[in-house]
């Protein structure tokens, strides 16, 4: 019997740091990795066909569950095809609203990263920090939407509430209080060495490679590819603030830590101009047969009452055609595809997950490194495997 | 040398950085609530439990329509309509499986009648799967909303007049 | 509409545009119709294809060059060179306003009508109105006095409920009812802003037809306590069906829901060969008995005195062990069968093969309820019944004549066949019968003859169309074989004058295209035989069916497909053939028909029998003689829906799946070949007909067919023959038999179905028991005066044979020494009162004091 070279060990599906339940099947030569190969679809839910049996706006809880840790981004990004497909402006308020929550969003989804990421290396009390300062984000989904985690708050042609009344104070104070709190966190980890030592130079890739992989977002931008669908390609009135695209330079997971740092604060600059611009207006579209009319004219207007009976029961038809809508999500590019045959139900929905896309490039990030690496890897790809996996 | 010197800056003087802030944390005030025994008081807009309400003349306000049912992304809503002995519309049956609810919302946002709302309560637990399923009686219970926004327009003739201009 | 274009022979056509799209057609067509021939839809309330237009809802307007106002297009005739606009602007606004004003008083009471999710206004509205209201008021209310209820909910019926606040007066109602039903209970009342559609004073909405006016409905305002408050419309699925209580086969549409495999209600597929969208109160809720909680659940087997619950294996191995018995002991000639001509022609074939090949007997029949059975096989009714009759044909014939029969409670379809033809075009319909029957509103003329003169006056006819045209080949050749051979002698019979006969038989001689109903009054006489020689005479001599159909038309569903399948002892040479063919010989023995099998078990000669989904202890005539003649069966074997009066008699009785629960074919009178989709899944442990023969034969060793494929190919074969029987060579004799008559019993009795009824499973029809729940005796205002008696009052009917008592319903049709009793009802059976042996039952009745 020839002398065993390799050995192949399971990283997961039950395993602290692959962040649900991804399997790692990795082929270790000693403490190297000679093979790492993502196994996926423990947690497939089929969220896409699912969505292909609703209707339009039935749709939109089975978005807040695939990035549950972003929902608000999830949910404009389908939201946003659908509007695309229907062809329906929604009122500026909308617009405005709609970015300021998804910047909070990408605040709350890089917070929990960088908390888990810290626990996976070592940096337990991150953890404890970083949750905290989310709740602040998590409570203003209370306030819009009434719930914590699966805010369905967006809906196709407006928000399905008025912003609540103490939005605006809350969302001040975030801007304020996160930043503070960001020093705590950056001496912790920016100039700890141990954090420093894990992290730098591991889980490297190249602006070409980057792009090969099609990796977006932070994977992306870490290598120092300047692409951000916000200013590449603005939607939902992107166009209208001024942010910086952060970049890295050595593409290794430290680069992409200081950049989600910087992202953060970026996001925070666009919640705050999208606060003192929010301008007044409806808070949905006036689009009759699509857009549900407002409920106290149901309640004694005939035409009304008629319109919401039969968007609740029939919804609307959609026009023939297909449409691709992506929007910068917090973990990368986040792409709703639907291909409508003219009825009231999407004929297929498929999902570009930043996630999954960019867990492809984990052999590449650690074929050849150690093995303790792998979980750095893991941690700064960020991913979610309700996403990966759908 | 310059190696160990190095080491030394970061042992000396990066590190305690750290050490600094989760010291400072000893001295602050507990974030977290002592759960069972204190709760957070949630915000008027959460989707908990589901209410049915009625009218003030105590009748029930849901008639069975059937649109909370339709709204339903998780088809969680089952009913059966009934005639009552006056020929008015009411629902023998109305049941939510509160397992399969995802609690969107969903059926407040449908309601043409105002009568199904989701209140504030979140805990559920339960031994035994069937008491997940809600019937009418356990949701046609007193509940501690106390204005609706559409109260002055909901009346029980409504549906047949229009608003009464008082009512405005 | 076809029926005007086909009767006007030269049509001039027309050439319009619309849309910048040319179109043409017939002068006279409306711009409405113009255009939705070319697939151009406009949008309608009040238009209907089967009724004149109104213009009430002005909903279809369109816009006309060179006209200066919108145009409504249901009643705008297509003009040459005319431009058409649907979809300009102005058209969409004035869309847009029509349907703000109509929803200017509309209740907002979606969430509580059943109406929601179908309804043409929210459909209208959400495809063409605003979704903001300008006109926020109180609205108009017809409040229902003295009901607590904020519904306004108004019983205008047993079955149909008003709602006059969401009445948008389209009318079609009002129109359907009077135009395609000949109804008028139902009316518009008041004007301007109070107007509403109600009741007639008085009346409750209860025609035959009335289910059709909730279906047609654009609103909810008319809704039927079948659908009311049961399920939301979405929620269901349809399945195209048949209705099977009628001879027609009208088209329907089952709503139902698969999780809780239950059919919620019926409505029509408008089949404009055979039905127009218009069906009977009867079909549309004729599906209850389904649902109906007396259903048959287990096999039920006779142990000691009574019948107990068995398994269906138990069940079927006893039904295969005792006929093999008997097959054994006393030959397969001991052994008979009645089918139900409602049944599938899968069934009817399997028990055909059952009977026929398995037991190999040929005992067997289908005719379940006729009173006379001719002993010959090549029969002049089986010539007349056998013959081709295409319903479309009524629409463009000029000349429609009603032999014997009452239409409305027989043949409805085609009664409203007539009366389309009559509202579109000229034709001349004549109704014969020996009492006034309710169909008769639809004829120019009703002659009523002498009971049991039918061969008389068709003789009459035919003496009277000689004299009219004494050149008609062989005059005097049937003149020797017919009696009375004078045409007054005749007339005196028959008690239709000489003049009128003549009449008659001028439109026969001059008519272009007949169609010539033959009826039960023949159909089912005991002297039906001659009668069908005297009618075979009539063609011969006028040549009816060479310019045109007659027929004595099938009296139900699968009748046409048990002919054809040869479920008679002797079939047709050809199907005799086919299935000697199919299966490598075919009973040696004669055979019984139903007549004669009663016989042979009253002599004991006949120890078993198997019976299909029919009740001959109820339904065929004297019922003692036919309960008596049962119990000296040694073997009897049942399969039915309910528990009847011979399921009681039964040692086992087999739980038969309704026409719902399993996709079978069934033949319409015309020979036209329709299926019935499965519904439901078969409700308790109830299975179709042709599985349990096929069960009783695998369990005898002799399996019928070795897979469905094989028994769907043996069943084309067979149809692939033809059944109709030619004309008779020469004339027939036709010499009237004596009638009968005891002046004891003075009054004539017809017994036939209700028009809410058929046969004797509808009263399980929750909601047609709610038309008429038992029987009654309907009588004419004569006899009701006569013995002074009122609707409500209880009478005894006696006949030689037996007596019964009914309540008193005091006719608006009925004339003279003439009773109708319905058949319908367990608690009554009228088939008491009757018997085999006589021409007319005659009967005397006498009030029930206190």
């Amino acid at each position: 019997m020839p002398e065993a070279k390799t050995v192949t060990i399971n990283m997961g599906p039950q395993h602290p740091s692959t962040h649900g339940v991804l399997r790692v099947e990795c082929e270790l030569d000693g403490e190297t990795v000679v093979k790492a190969r993502p196994v996926i679809g423990y947690l497939h839910t089929g969220i896409e066909k699912t969505m292909e049996s609703k209707l339009y706006y039935k749709a939109i809880p089975c978005t807040d569950r695939m990035d549950y840790l972003a929902p608000m981004s999830n949910n404009l990004g389908f939201v946003l095809a659908v509007e695309k497909l229907m062809e329906i402006e929604v009122p500026e308020k909308v617009k405005w609203a709609r970015v300021c929550l998804t910047e909070l969003t990408r605040v709350a989804s890089h917070l929990v990263w960088l908390g888990t990421h810290a626990l996976d290396i070592g940096a337990m009390s991150m953890l404890l920090y970083t949750f905290r300062e989310r709740e602040l984000i998590i409570d203003i989904y209370e306030a819009c939407a009434g719930q914590r985690m699966m805010s369905t708050y967006f809906r196709i042609g407006g928000l399905s509430d008025d912003l609540p009344r103490d939005f605006d104070k809350k969302v001040r104070n975030i801007i304020k209080v996160i930043p503070e709190r960001m020093k705590d966190y950056e001496a912790l980890l920016t100039n700890n060495q141990i954090f420093i030592n894990r992290t730098k130079g591991v889980a490297v890739i190249s602006a070409e490679d980057a792009i090969n992989w099609s990796l977006s977002g932070p994977m992306l931008r870490g290598s120092g590819v300047k692409h951000d669908l916000r200013k590449a390609n603005p939607y939902s009135g992107y166009e209208n603030f001024d942010f910086e695209i952060a970049t890295g330079t050595n593409g290794d997971a430290y680069d992409r830590y200081l950049l989600r740092l910087k992202e953060i604060r970026q996001s925070l600059r666009i919640a705050q101009q999208a606060l003192d611009g929010m301008p007044e207006g409806p808070y949905r579209a006036h689009v009759p047969g699509v857009v549900l009319p407002p409920k106290e004219d149901v309640l004694h207007k005939m035409e009304s009452m008629i319109f919401h009976f039969k968007i609740i029961t029939e919804g609307f038809k959609s026009p023939r055609g297909q449409v691709y809508q992506a929007i910068e999500a917090p973990k990368g590019e986040l792409g709703f595809f639907i291909s409508s045959d003219g009825t009231n139900r999407p004929n297929r929905v498929r999902v570009r997950p930043p996630s999954f896309c960019n867990l492809a490039a984990l052999p590449a990030l650690c074929e050849g490194r150690l093995f303790a690496d792998v979980v750095v890897a893991i941690g700064s790809i960020d991913i979610v495997l309700g996403e990966v996996d759908r | 040398m310059k190696e160990i010197l190095k080491a030394l800056i970061n042992v000396f003087l990066k590190m305690p950085q750290g050490f600094v802030v989760t010291l400072k944390h000893v001295f602050k005030k507990p974030v977290t609530l002592d759960y069972p025994r204190e709760k957070k008081p949630m915000a008027p807009r959460y989707r908990g439990r589901h209410y049915l309400e009625r009218y003030e003349d105590g009748t029930e306000r849901c008639v069975c329509c059937g649109l909370c049912a339709a709204a339903c992304p998780a088809d969680a809503i089952y009913m059966e309509p009934e005639e009552t002995p006056n020929g008015e519309r009411k629902a023998k049956v109305y049941e939510i499986n509160l397992l399969r609810c995802i609690f969107c919302g969903f059926c407040e946002e449908a309601c043409p009648e105002e009568a199904i709302f989701l209140g504030q309560e979140y805990e559920f637990s339960d031994f035994n799967r069937d008491s997940f399923i809600w019937r009418k009686e356990d949701m046609l219970v007193p509940h501690p909303r106390k204005d609706n926004p559409f109260k002055r327009i909901i009346r029980r003739v409504r549906r047949v007049y229009g608003v009464p201009d008082a009512a405005r | 509409m076809s029926t005007s274009t086909t009767t006007q022979p030269a049509v001039k056509m027309v050439t319009l545009t619309i849309n910048d799209q040319s179109v043409t057609v017939p002068k006279g067509t409306t711009v409405l119709q113009a255009a939705l021939g070319a697939g151009i839809h406009i949008p309608t309330f009040c238009w209907h294809p089967k009724l004149k237009s109104v213009g009430a809802c002005r909903i279809c307007y369109v816009e006309i060059e060179k006209m200066p106002k919108l145009q409504v297009s249901c009643a705008t005739e297509a003009t040459d060179g005319m431009v058409v606009k649907t979809e300009s602007d102005i058209v969409k606004r004035g869309r847009k306003a029509v349907l703000e004003f109509i929803l200017a008083n509309h209740p907002l009471d979606c969430p509580t009508c059943d109406k929601g999710g179908e309804c043409d206004l929210q459909n209208l509205t959400f495809a063409h109105g605003l979704d903001d209201s300008r006109f926020d008021f109180l609205k108009r209310r017809h409040i229902v006095p003295g009901v607590p209820s904020t519904f306004d909910d108004l019983r205008i019926g047993p079955e149909i409920m008003l709602n006059r606040n969401r009445c948008i007066l389209c009318y079609k109602c009002v129109r359907s009812n009077k135009e395609a039903f000949g109804e008028y209970d139902i009316g518009a009342f008041e004007r301007g802003n109070a107007m509403e559609i109600n009741a007639a004073p008085g009346e409750q909405v209860a025609n035959p037809f009335s289910g059709n006016l909730v279906e047609i409905c654009p609103v909810g305002a008319l809704t039927n306590s079948d659908w009311r408050y049961k399920i939301r419309v979405w929620l269901t699925q349809t399945t195209p069906s048949i209705d099977i209580f009628n001879s027609s086969g009208s088209n329907i549409l089952f709503y139902k829901e698969d999780h809780k495999n239950r059919i919620f209600r019926t409505i029509s597929r408008r089949n404009d060969e055979i039905d127009d969208g218009w069906i009977t109160d009867v079909a549309r809720y004729g599906y209850q008995l389904v649902h109906s909680p007396d259903r048959l659940q287990k096999p039920l087997m006779k142990k000691g005195s009574k019948q107990v619950p068995v398994e269906w294996e138990e069940a079927v191995a006893f039904v295969a062990r005792r006929l093999a018995e008997i097959d054994d002991t006393k030959g397969c000639v001991c052994i008979g069968g009645l089918a139900s001509p409602t049944l599938d022609l899968d069934s009817l074939h399997s028990f055909s093969k059952f009977m026929r090949k398995v037991i190999g007997t040929n005992n067997l029949d289908f005719r379940i309820d006729y009173r006379s059975l001719p002993e010959k096989p090549d029969s002049a009714f089986s010539t007349l019944s056998s013959q081709p009759f295409t319903i479309a044909e009524i629409d463009t014939s000029d000349v429609i004549f009603v032999f014997g029969s009452d239409l409305v409670k027989e043949h409805p379809n085609e009664y409203l066949r007539i009366r389309k033809a009559r509202n579109f075009g000229r034709p001349l319909v004549y109704s014969v019968n020996s009492f006034n029957v309710k169909s008769a509103d639809v004829a120019d003329r009703e002659f009523i003859y002498a009971p049991g003169t039918e061969e008389v006056f068709i003789n009459g006819l035919c003496l009277a169309a000689i004299e009219e045209n004494p050149g008609l080949s062989g005059a005097d050749g049937l003149k020797r074989k017919i009696s009375p051979a004078d045409l007054n002698s005749a007339a005196k019979t028959c008690g239709v004058s000489a003049e009128d006969l003549k009449a008659l038989a001028r439109t026969l001689i001059n008519g272009k295209k007949i169609s010539f109903i033959v009826g039960d009054q023949v159909s089912l006489s005991r002297d039906r035989e001659v009668i069908a020689a005297a009618l075979c005479n009539l063609n011969r001599l006028v040549g009816i069916t060479s310019r045109g159909q007659m027929a004595a038309l099938a009296r139900y569903a699968d009748s046409i497909g048990a002919e054809k399948l040869g479920l008679i002892p002797n079939p047709h040479p050809d199907v005799k053939r086919a299935l000697t063919d199919l299966w490598g010989g075919f009973p040696e023995m004669a055979g019984y028909h139903t007549e004669g099998m009663f016989s042979q078990m009253l002599k004991g000669e006949l120890d078993a029998m198997v019976i299909l989904g029919a009740n001959p202890v109820a339904m065929y005539p004297d019922h003692e003689a036919v309960a008596e003649t049962f119990e000296k069966l040694d073997f009897l074997v049942v399969a039915d829906l309910f528990e009847t009066e011979t399921t009681a008699m039964a040692d086992v009785v087999l739980p038969l799946a309704s026409w719902t629960e399993f996709a079978g074919r069934y033949v319409n009178l015309e020979g036209r070949i329709q299926k019935a989709e499965r519904a439901i899944k078969p409700l308790y442990e109830s299975k179709p007909a042709y599985a349990i023969l096929a069960d009783i034969a695998a369990a005898a060793r002799k399996p019928l067919f070795s897979s469905a494929r094989e028994r769907e190919e043996e069943i084309e074969k067979v149809l692939a023959c033809t059944t109709v029987r030619p004309w008779p060579g020469d004339y027939l004799d036709v010499r009237p038999p004596a009638i009968d008559k005891d002046p004891a019993y003075p009054i004539m009795l017809i017994i036939g179905d209700d028009p809410h009824h058929r046969c004797y499973v509808t009263e399980k029809a929750a909601s047609l028991v709610k038309f008429c729940s038992d029987a009654y005796i309907e009588l004419s205002p004569e006899l009701a005066e006569k013995f002074k008696v009122e609707d409500g009052d209880a009478v005894r009917v006696e006949s030689k044979y037996g007596k019964l008592m009914a309540p008193v319903k005091v006719s608006r049709v009925l004339e003279g020494d003439v009773v109708f009793l319905p058949r319908n009802f367990s608690v009554t059976r009228a088939n008491s009162l009757v018997s085999r042996k006589a021409r007319i039952d005659w009967v005397r009745i006498n009030k029930v004091s206190g």
